[in-house]
């Protein structure tokens, strides 16, 4: 298992990126989209990563459809051309609100469990993906989902996972949008991928939230 | 930071807000996010949007100034916005096209001096916000548009269907190059095999002496709907009504080998359903039908009012079957007769001198085989 100082492909993009490089995705555009996540995906698995996306589907039987949406011709499938163990797709609910609740700090641990699993198990890294809709759903927690993001900055100091985070600019709303691109390092608008200027440093963004009373 | 004083990490967002407005599906996600991101730029302590007709910032100062620059809407160059500027502390970026202003983005400052090296990049970001939203806005015209356009199109379907059968209606579609002056020209096709079906309801002036215009009408409407449903159902065009005749064909513009036997249940199902109007009307009503088979010539002529209709002798002798009939009675040719066979019944007439033909061998189609009509038991002359 690499570190922070091994370059990882995106997919899309033709330049190498550090391993643990956490990116906001604004999409409003599926054909955009499949220039983008399949290949992040694809890169991962041909990479040696273990790939982890987490689909906002209302269930695992809408599991199918995220496969063939991101290249993959199904789950049983997948375990012919040996990316069975490496890629995961699961229901975004069920990993981010297990109990009908979001807790940032369990899903970070829950992130941190991914990558140590890879390591583990012999991977050259890990990737996650998520559609950040889920948190529209007025699941209680999902007000932290600010916090949790910033949170994710501190976690891959120690647990460089590449983290790509896909917030579709037609279902949130324009303030929430520019909290996110707060707490990205990374941004990918109109399909290109940038340093973010709004970006500011966790420990900067946490103690400006200490004083406030809510989250985002 | 730049010898203009700007600040290269500000610059930068500016860069990364003009990129990503686009990104946004619509002007209140575009406003929300740009209010908030231009409140990063050094020296603004607010942002705000006013957009012609909607999004008016409820802050009584700023309604004031939205109704100072209403008077330049229509006019953008008359709006002196340095001055509003100066007098409320505040700078002021129009939202327009060429052509037309339809908001302005509003920076409140707190601290002028810092705020100064950021006025042209400010002024950038609000010309690119007010060529994404009347992008936007123009879409949205357009799709409207697009979609009356559907709806009228959709109706002006409708209408032609209800004039033309649907196979002529997609041939006129298919020939964008056709105007309806050059219709006759294209629609003509001859048919060797149909059936032509006249009815006309025995005595109807007689009958509707006295009645009112609205009465006699709806008890057309009632009868002839009655009568449209059976064609639909038996697989028959409709050719129109005259007065209280009805004209409908089988074997076209579609050709159908039973076009006989479509016809001759469409003629049993009108007496029956005739039967059943008078059993609710009170009405004792009765009905003419002739039919006859063979070619026929069928288009669309005129230039206006244009309906599908038919030609030829096979037309003319169904004519004569049904105006030579009995009331009461369905009689067809023997030409009809032949093609129809074991699964009808006929009573012969005999021969008849039909005016303008000559003499006809023809036949009362009584019933369907095991099913007479229970009136053609007693015909009435």
């Amino acid at each position: 298992m690499h570190g922070h100082d091994h370059q990882v492909s995106l997919g899309f993009s033709p330049d190498l990126y550090p391993a643990g490089t956490h990116i906001c995705y604004l999409l409003n555009d599926e054909q955009e989209w499949s220039r983008i996540v399949p290949p992040y995906i694809r890169s991962g698995l041909e990479g040696g990563e273990s790939v982890d996306y987490f689909a906002d589907v209302s269930g695992s039987d809408m599991l199918d459809p995220v496969f063939q949406s991101i290249g993959m011709a199904g789950s049983s499938q997948a375990s012919t051309d040996g990316f069975a163990v490496a890629l995961a797709v699961a229901v975004a609910m069920d990993k981010y609100c297990p109990d009908g609740r979001f807790v940032p700090e369990r899903m970070l641990s829950a992130l941190c469990d991914i990558y140590d699993r890879a390591c583990a198990a012999g991977f050259a890294g890990a990737r996650v993906t998520g559609e950040m809709t889920w948190a529209l759903r007025g699941v209680p927690g999902s007000e932290r989902l600010i916090e949790y993001e910033t949170q994710i900055n501190t976690m891959l100091r120690e647990h460089p996972l590449t983290v790509l985070c896909q917030y579709d600019t037609r279902k949130f709303d324009g303030g929430t949008i520019f909290e996110v691109l707060n707490v990205h390092p990374m941004l990918i608008v109109h399909g290109q991928i940038l340093r973010n200027p709004f970006y500011i440093p966790s420990d900067q963004s946490l103690r400006a939230k200490s004083g406030e009373s809510g989250g985002a | 930071m730049t010898d203009s004083g700007v600040q290269a990490d500000v610059l930068g967002r500016l860069l990364i807000i003009q990129q990503t407005l686009d990104a946004f599906p619509d002007e209140t996600r575009i406003a929300e996010f740009i209010c908030r991101a231009l409140k990063t730029v050094p020296g603004v302590s607010d942002v705000l949007i006013c957009i012609r007709g909607r999004m008016i910032p409820p802050d009584v100062l700023f309604q004031a100034i939205c109704a100072q620059s209403e008077r330049a809407w229509d006019a953008p160059g008359s709006l002196d916005l340095a001055a509003v500027d100066r007098k409320n502390n505040a700078h002021y970026f129009p939202l327009r096209t060429a052509w037309h202003l339809f908001g302005l983005l509003i920076v409140l400052v707190a601290d002028e001096d810092m705020v100064r090296p950021y006025l042209g990049l400010l002024g950038n970001t609000a010309n690119t916000m007010g060529i994404i939203l009347s992008t936007r806005m123009y879409q949205a015209k357009l799709a409207k548009s697009n979609e009356e356009l559907r709806i009228a199109r959709d109706e002006s379907e409708r209408l032609l269907l209800n004039l033309l059968p649907y196979p002529i209606a997609e041939r006129l579609k298919a020939r964008p190059d056709l105007s309806a002056d050059s219709i006759p020209a294209v629609i003509a096709d001859s048919f060797p095999e149909v059936t032509v079906l006249f009815a006309d309801i025995v005595e109807f002036t007689r009958f509707s002496a006295g009645m009112s215009a609205e009465r006699l009408v709806a008890v057309l409407n009632e009868i002839f709907t009655d009568f449209d449903s059976i064609a639909d159902h038996r697989g028959l065009e409709k050719i129109k009504t005259i007065g209280d005749a009805y004209m409908a064909a089988a074997g076209l513009p579609v050709p159908a080998a039973d076009h006989a036997v479509r016809v001759a249940h469409m003629a049993l199902d009108m007496m029956d359903a005739l039967d059943r109007f008078n059993a609710r009307s009170g009405y004792r009503l009765q009905l003419r039908i002739g039919i006859n088979s063979g070619a026929v010539v069928a288009g669309v002529i005129g230039t206006r009012k244009f309906i599908y209709d038919l030609w030829g002798d096979t037309v003319n002798t169904a004519s004569r079957m049904e105006s030579h009939g009995v009331a009461g009675r369905v009689q067809v040719t023997d030409a009809t007769r032949r093609r129809l066979g074991e699964p009808f019944l006929f009573e012969e007439r005999g021969i008849i001198d039909a005016k303008g033909i000559g003499e006809l061998h023809t036949w009362f189609l009584t019933g369907r085989n095991g099913a007479p009509r229970p009136n053609d038991a007693r015909p009435q002359h």
